[in-house]
């Protein structure tokens, strides 16, 4: 699973990472925090904190101004085209509008020129994971619900059995029933499979659900102001919402963001 | 399918353009209306008559007598007072003297049959140009001397002119590729192997001073001679204003023959007009239209006369070159003389 | 009530048919009837404007040569737009991937949409002789520019996030232009093909005006300058009406097949419009 010789060292760690766009404007600075291998850890701030821009930068998307970000003791770019597989949810579905629902599975494994003899059972075992069947598998994105279309996303980005897991807001455009279903159906994906998962969200509850902990960023330039561990034991049930523990650890993390403790 | 609304407004938009249309075409065909310039009947010496005479081309020696008459003050004479209009390319003399937008304008007689057999009713009253000037020009090292020798060349032709109807039809012309006609003698000075069509003091002057060979084979040989540069009018304004017509043949005639005793002045001002044509080329050009105005039978006194067999050969060879329909026109009514100084009565 | 499935299917078919070629032929006949009519109320000058009638005679008199020139001219705008299709994407193609080739050469680009053709005819002539190949030429430069201009701009406007996803699977330029920029262009491609296709006509036969043969290869180029200068107008529409039938079966193919192609992921435009 990781190719770090010593397993007590971080998968990621990021060190005083600092990010400014051109323009001066700078959207990260003093930014520190270390993520271990397996971990599903929660990343919440206030908007434009740049929760969605280290995402991007630990995808190797883009490059810090200063400071250093490594997964696995590399830099994400070179750590990417090493052997580190990485996956990324973005926000919104981004599938391939030309391309039916089998087609955008298989896009990850045809980039990487997997041997073509295990795509389709690979998308087939894919399907079946995020609930799709094989009527659905032959449509196009563009007759597919909201839901559907980011169960897709998912599937695309597990589908090359990733080590690490970026997620950016990826449940924010849906309702909140769809959204629960989707949180348990991630929760369960992640337990059987072991990737490590960081979840940027907006929504306190859902990343109480999910994770093992969670990391308060601050307002812009943005750095992490706290971290709360989230005891709750696994698996999560949908139960598990009611419990009054539950919203306690709610109000506790809404407080944070909101600058008191 | 379409609704109701949908038909109806299909039609409307249809009509619209049309009635437009409509209004344009009925102002020129019918025979109410107005002439469109001062050229009414009422002929008083004291008014000034405004006329509109429209070249078939850039202004050149072949257009010469008539500026000459502007020149020398014969129309003003006259009381006429004549805009010469230059012309080009795409000069439409046979439909704007139909239309009435002009009065007269300078054609050549098959243009004159090709106009009346669609319906065109321009007759021609003037003819300075005995024989036509109309050739093909080879490359003297071609050695071909004659039009039926033309054989695997590049002949430049404008496509659909009369006397390459019936060039195509009287000659070989074995292993002829026919392209248009370029307008000029750069391609014709390139390339060995071309030839092409021209007027007998034009082309050839223009290739032989950049140094080329050209030699001029004259389209007339063949038979092929309509008449050229003739002055054309509208039966229209003939029948309602003989006495304008007669004023302005009687000017030109005089303008042609001045112009081809003494062409110093209009040359001049054919070059202002027409700055391509170098004095030297128009100087050379009157010398090679004295031939073809003056011959044998047609003296200078007698300029501008036609005759009736010219007219009759003319059609009978577009007939065959299948230019007009047989029976689509009469030859005797796309001319007059009755209007020439000499056939006053 | 229950239709035997074939023959409802056929029904429907033929109504779509009928709803997507009736209007234009309902129209056609207004404007000939109303044409008819115009012609027949005023003495209008046959060379200025012929009787429907006399464009249908002098049609039908030519209609070997016609034919012949048709299929000529069709040759021709057909070849040129294939070929501006291919050239056009490959240019489009090096244009997505470098800033520099794409500033360097686009003014060249939109050269060849306002060259105009007249002057550079001698040119042509002199490198490439009269014929097919100049005509195709002549072709080519008037349909070119949209494609290119059209192509690259589909190319180059993905959507970032898009072009991260690949980015994330390392792949290579290669599978990017091929798997993601050319299939996110090609209802852009469509549309300048769609213009190009009228456009490959207009310059087979500016073409044979000026780069063209005659005698032995006569296109509707060649037959309407002819039927012009011999004032022969009801030739002269026979031809023009040939030229545009040429157009618009070239146009209408192109956007059947092109409506076709992305018809899964776009929303193609659809007669069921309103206003």
């Amino acid at each position: 699973m990781i190719a770090t010789a010593d397993s007590h060292l971080p998968l990621i760690r990021a060190a005083d990472v600092e990010k400014t766009f051109p323009g001066g404007h700078a959207v990260l600075a003093g930014l520190s925090l270390d993520i271990r291998d397996g971990e599903f850890v929660s990343l919440v701030g206030p908007s434009g904190c740049g929760k969605s821009t280290l995402l991007k930068l630990l995808a190797g998307f883009d490059d810090v101004t200063a400071g250093q970000l490594t997964i696995a003791a590399q830099t994400p770019d070179a750590a990417r085209k090493a052997f580190h597989r990485v996956g990324f949810v973005f926000q919104d579905a981004n599938l391939l509008p030309w391309r039916t629902v089998r087609g955008n599975l298989q896009l990850p494994m045809e980039l990487q020129r997997a041997p073509a003899e295990i795509r389709q059972s690979k998308i087939d075992d894919m399907l079946n994971l995020i609930g799709l069947n094989a009527v659905d598998a032959k449509k196009y994105p563009r007759m597919l619900s909201g839901g559907m279309r980011m169960r897709v996303s998912l599937g695309r980005a597990l589908i090359t059995q990733p080590q690490l897991l970026l997620l950016d807001e990826p449940f924010g455009a849906l309702d909140d029933i769809l959204r629960q279903q989707l949180n348990e159906d991630l929760s369960r994906i992640w337990q059987e499979r072991k990737w490590t998962g960081l979840f940027v969200t907006h929504n306190v509850s859902e990343a109480v659900f999910l994770s093992q902990r969670i990391l308060v960023m601050s307002a812009p330039p943005g750095k992490i102001i706290a971290e709360i561990p989230v005891p709750f034991p696994f698996p999560r049930t949908p139960e598990l919402r009611a419990e009054p523990g539950f919203a306690r650890l709610t109000g506790e993390v809404t407080a944070r963001l909101r600058g008191r403790s | 399918m379409m609704t109701p609304v949908t038909k109806r407004f299909f039609s409307l938009s249809l009509l619209l353009p049309l009635a437009v249309a409509l209004i344009g075409c009925s102002d020129s065909s019918t025979n109410t209306s107005p002439p469109p310039n001062d050229v009414s009947a009422a002929n008083s010496p004291a008014s000034v008559e405004k006329i509109q005479l429209q070249l078939n081309w850039f202004p050149e020696a072949e257009h010469g007598g008539f500026y000459a008459a502007d020149l020398n003050g014969h129309y003003t004479a006259a009381g006429v007072e004549v805009t010469i209009l230059p012309g080009g390319p795409n000069a439409a003399v046979i439909q704007k003297v139909d239309q009435g937008d002009v009065e007269f304008a300078v054609a050549s007689a098959d243009q004159v049959l090709t106009g009346r057999a669609g319906g065109a009713k321009v007759v021609a009253v003037f003819a300075p140009l005995q024989m036509s000037p109309r050739c093909i020009m080879v490359h003297e090292k071609s050695g071909i001397k004659s039009l039926a020798e033309l054989k695997g060349v590049t002949l430049a032709m404008s496509p659909g002119a009369a006397y390459a109807e019936f060039l195509k039809k009287k000659v070989p012309l074995t292993d002829v590729k026919i392209v248009p006609y370029p307008g000029n003698v750069t391609q014709f000075l390139l390339d060995d192997n071309y030839a092409q069509q021209g007027y007998v003091f034009s082309e050839p002057f223009d290739a032989k001073k950049e140094g080329g060979d050209p030699v001029a084979l004259m389209v007339s040989d063949l038979g092929f001679n309509p008449y050229t540069s003739i002055l054309i009018t509208s039966e229209k304004t003939i029948k309602e204003n003989p006495e304008l017509v007669r004023k302005v043949v009687a000017a030109v005639t005089k303008g042609w023959q001045e112009y081809l005793d003494q062409p110093e002045a209009t040359n001049k001002r054919l070059n202002e007009l027409n700055p391509a044509m170098g004095l030297d080329v128009l100087e050379y050009g009157v010398e090679a239209l004295k031939p073809l105005c003056v011959t044998e039978e047609i003296d200078i006194s007698k300029m501008g006369a036609m005759t009736p067999q010219r007219w009759n050969d003319l059609a009978a060879q577009l007939i065959e070159a299948e230019v007009i329909d047989s029976g689509s026109v009469k030859p005797e009514e796309a001319f007059t003389t009755e209007f020439l100084p000499t056939s006053a009565k | 009530m229950s239709s035997s499935r074939p023959n409802a299917s056929a029904a429907k078919l033929f109504s779509r048919g009928v709803n997507w070629i009736g209007p234009p032929i309902l129209l056609f006949i207004i404007v000939v009837g109303v044409w008819f009519v115009v012609t027949h109320l005023h003495e209008i000058p046959k060379y200025l404007l012929p009787r429907p009638e006399q464009v249908f005679e002098a049609a039908w008199n030519q209609k070997g040569m016609l034919a012949g020139a048709l299929w000529l001219t069709a040759q021709e705008s057909l070849c040129g737009f294939g070929l501006s299709l291919v050239i056009g994407v490959v240019i489009a193609f090096a244009f997505s991937q470098s800033v520099f080739i794409r500033r360097s050469c686009y003014p060249y680009a939109i050269f060849l949409q306002t060259v105009p053709i007249v002057a550079i005819a001698p040119l042509i002539i002199t490198w490439f002789g009269n014929g097919f190949k100049s005509i195709l030429l002549v072709s080519i430069i008037l349909s070119l520019f949209p494609i290119i201009t059209n192509t690259t701009t589909g190319l180059i406007s993905v959507d970032a996030n898009l072009v991260n996803l690949f980015r994330l699977y390392n792949a290579s330029r290669w599978q990017i232009l091929l798997k993601l920029r050319f299939p996110h262009a090609l209802p852009y491609l469509i549309t300048g093909a769609k213009i190009s296709s009228g456009l490959s006509v207009i310059g087979a036969i500016v073409g044979e005006f000026l780069v063209g043969y005659s005698q032995t290869e006569i296109g509707l180029g060649y037959l309407i300058l002819q039927s012009s200068a011999q004032l022969k107008t009801a030739q002269l529409f026979a031809a023009v009406i040939a030229s545009a039938v040429l157009g618009i079966a070239i146009f209408g193919t192109v956007n059947a097949l092109g409506n076709r192609l992305i018809a899964n992921w776009t929303d193609t435009p659809s007669d069921n419009v309103n206003g």
